[in-house]
């Protein structure tokens, strides 16, 4: 369904990313995991276009979407929560789900799904009209999901959404992920900390120093104990 | 009590004024992070567009001529985004606000070339230079339509801001473009919309401008701008709120200084309210609703 193909991202002299491959089927749950500075968010943000590729393509639903701005591959159906939620600070809860919704124009349907959201999460119902800033970690980045899945996405790419947040609101937000498989929506979500997100995804990557190190079943990383000794700092089977 | 009441409205309409101008400067600055120098050559701009509307198609009436300001300064302020600040919009700030310079040069010196340095009449707007009577006070129609002008601009804008998909996303955007494009909302779209509204605002101001001075220079940009950037500046560079509070600030100060000080001194009013802004921003840096910066946080 998503396909990137030898992604590499520089900063000036500094190569974040080399020579990076990854794909994702229709309806997986996939992380990608590594050690802080290993280049994960560098090639999130290039897959979705807020920087730019030093090289390689990426294809969605069987189309070369490489040329695309953000904006499009938005449209297209993929989306983003990046790392530290980025919610609208100053906006309110609804004005950051409209803003969701920015590229929808089917009324009733935003209202539904903003119900739907509102059910989910009663914190957002019980903050609705307030500015988003008011909120904590973890009710942040519940906005943050919600508001991305208002745009209806087909792929979601979540950053550290567990960053900075308790066990308990981590187990929630992953619960949560889970559930959206039967919506429907395909992910791939960004983690440091693998032991929580090995327990639901399918399938894994591991990055470390810019380049993939392992891509595979969540098992077959289980049983590879160096990778997961060396790069994740668990203990292997 | 009637003089009490004239220089009230004076305060009022010149704040208006400011207000209008230095809300243009701050929602292009809010949204892309551009100081645009070239702002009061826009009213240079709708002035010019006046006069030769009218000299040349002969069109004197005010209703015509109303329109062809405030929509003459639309359209170069989406022209100029388009041709000059979308370009090196990736650039670092400072390249954008040399463009802004430039801009204002090239515009100033167009107008001496091909229209002379003399100034140009523009057909007087009869009904906006009638005075109004209420008891024994005269008020300028000019002012009186200024400041319900200015009122219900800020309004509008606030409806806007507050409504429409595209409002509510230029908000977003002043601290954080790369998550706003997140959303699926163009950039370029958001960049659009601000200049043109930052040109209906300068629109707006150049009818009442041109009310009041009946004629246009290649020069007349200069001052609204710098008194814009004051206001700006007081009410904190890029919060909406602060300018429209700074331009009535600066608008309400200037007369007061006018009635109070002694005629000798008069001539030295922008020196003390210089020294004023200057004593206010030693003990409040950002301004009145200004944030501090926070480096490293716009992307």
């Amino acid at each position: 369904m998503f396909k990137a193909e030898n992604i590499s991202v520089s900063y000036g002299p500094i190569r974040a990313v080399r020579d990076v491959s990854l794909d994702v089927a229709e309806g997986e749950i996939v992380t990608l995991l590594g050690p802080n500075g290993a280049g994960k968010s560098s090639l999130i943000s290039a897959l979705i276009g807020l920087v730019p590729r030093a090289g390689g393509r990426v294809v969605f639903r069987g189309e070369d979407v490489s040329a695309l701005p953000t904006e499009s591959l938005v449209r297209q159906g993929i989306t983003v929560t990046p790392e530290g939620r980025r919610v609208f600070a100053d906006l309110t809860v609804a004005e950051n789900l409209r803003l969701g919704a920015a590229t929808r124009a089917d009324r009733d349907g935003i209202a539904e799904d903003t119900e739907k959201f509102l059910d989910m999460f009663p914190i957002l119902r019980e903050r609705y009209h307030a500015a988003a800033k008011y909120m904590s970690g973890g009710e942040q980045q519940m906005l943050a999901i919600s508001r991305s899945l208002m745009s209806r996405p087909k792929l979601l790419m979540l950053d550290e959404p567990s960053l900075g947040l308790a066990p308990r609101i981590v187990d929630q937000i992953f619960e949560f992920l889970v559930r959206l498989r039967d919506w429907g929506v395909t992910i791939l979500v960004v983690e440091q900390n693998a032991g929580d997100v090995l327990e639901f995804a399918d399938r894994a990557y591991v990055l470390a120093s810019g380049s993939m190190q392992f891509a595979g079943t969540t098992e077959a990383l289980r049983e590879s104990g160096d990778i997961m000794e060396i790069y994740l700092g668990l203990e292997g089977h | 009590m009637d003089y009490l009441l004239q220089q009230s409205m004076n305060a009022l309409s010149l704040g208006g004024e400011y207000a209008l101008l230095a809300l243009g400067l701050a929602i292009v600055f809010s949204v892309m992070g551009l100081v645009n120098f070239a702002h009061g050559d826009l009213i240079t701009v709708g002035g010019y567009a006046m006069f030769l509307t009218a000299a040349w198609l002969g069109l004197t009436n005010p209703v015509m001529l109303l329109p062809v300001g405030v929509f003459s300064v639309v359209l170069f302020a989406m022209f100029l985004e388009r041709v000059a600040f979308k370009p090196v919009r990736g650039a670092p700030p400072t390249t954008g606000m040399l463009m802004a310079f430039g801009i204002s040069i090239l515009i100033q010196n167009l107008a001496l070339i091909f229209v002379g340095t003399r100034p140009k009449a523009v057909p007087t707007m009869d009904f906006l230079m009638t005075n109004i009577t209420i008891g024994s006070v005269r008020i300028p129609m000019v002012q009186i339509l200024e400041t319900a002008v200015t009122a219900i601009a800020i309004i509008l804008l606030v409806v806007f801001l507050r409504r429409t998909t595209i409002g509510i996303a230029m908000r977003a955007a002043a601290r954080d473009v790369a998550t706003v494009r997140l959303m699926g909302v163009r950039a370029d779209r958001v960049v659009a919309a601000a200049f043109a509204i930052s040109g209906l605002l300068a629109g707006l101001a150049t009818i009442f401008i041109m009310a009041r001075r009946g004629a246009v220079d290649p020069f007349m940009g200069f001052t609204p701008v710098l008194k814009a950037f004051v206001a700006a500046v007081i009410g904190g560079f890029g919060s909406l709120p602060g300018a429209v509070i700074g331009g009535f600030a600066l608008g309400i100060a200037e007369i007061m200084l006018q009635v109070v000080l002694p005629s000798e001194i008069a001539g030295f009013r922008d020196a003390f309210i210089f020294t004023a802004v200057g004593v206010l921003l030693l003990v409040r840096p950002q301004g009145i609703l200004g944030q501090r910066p926070d480096f490293g946080e716009k992307s």
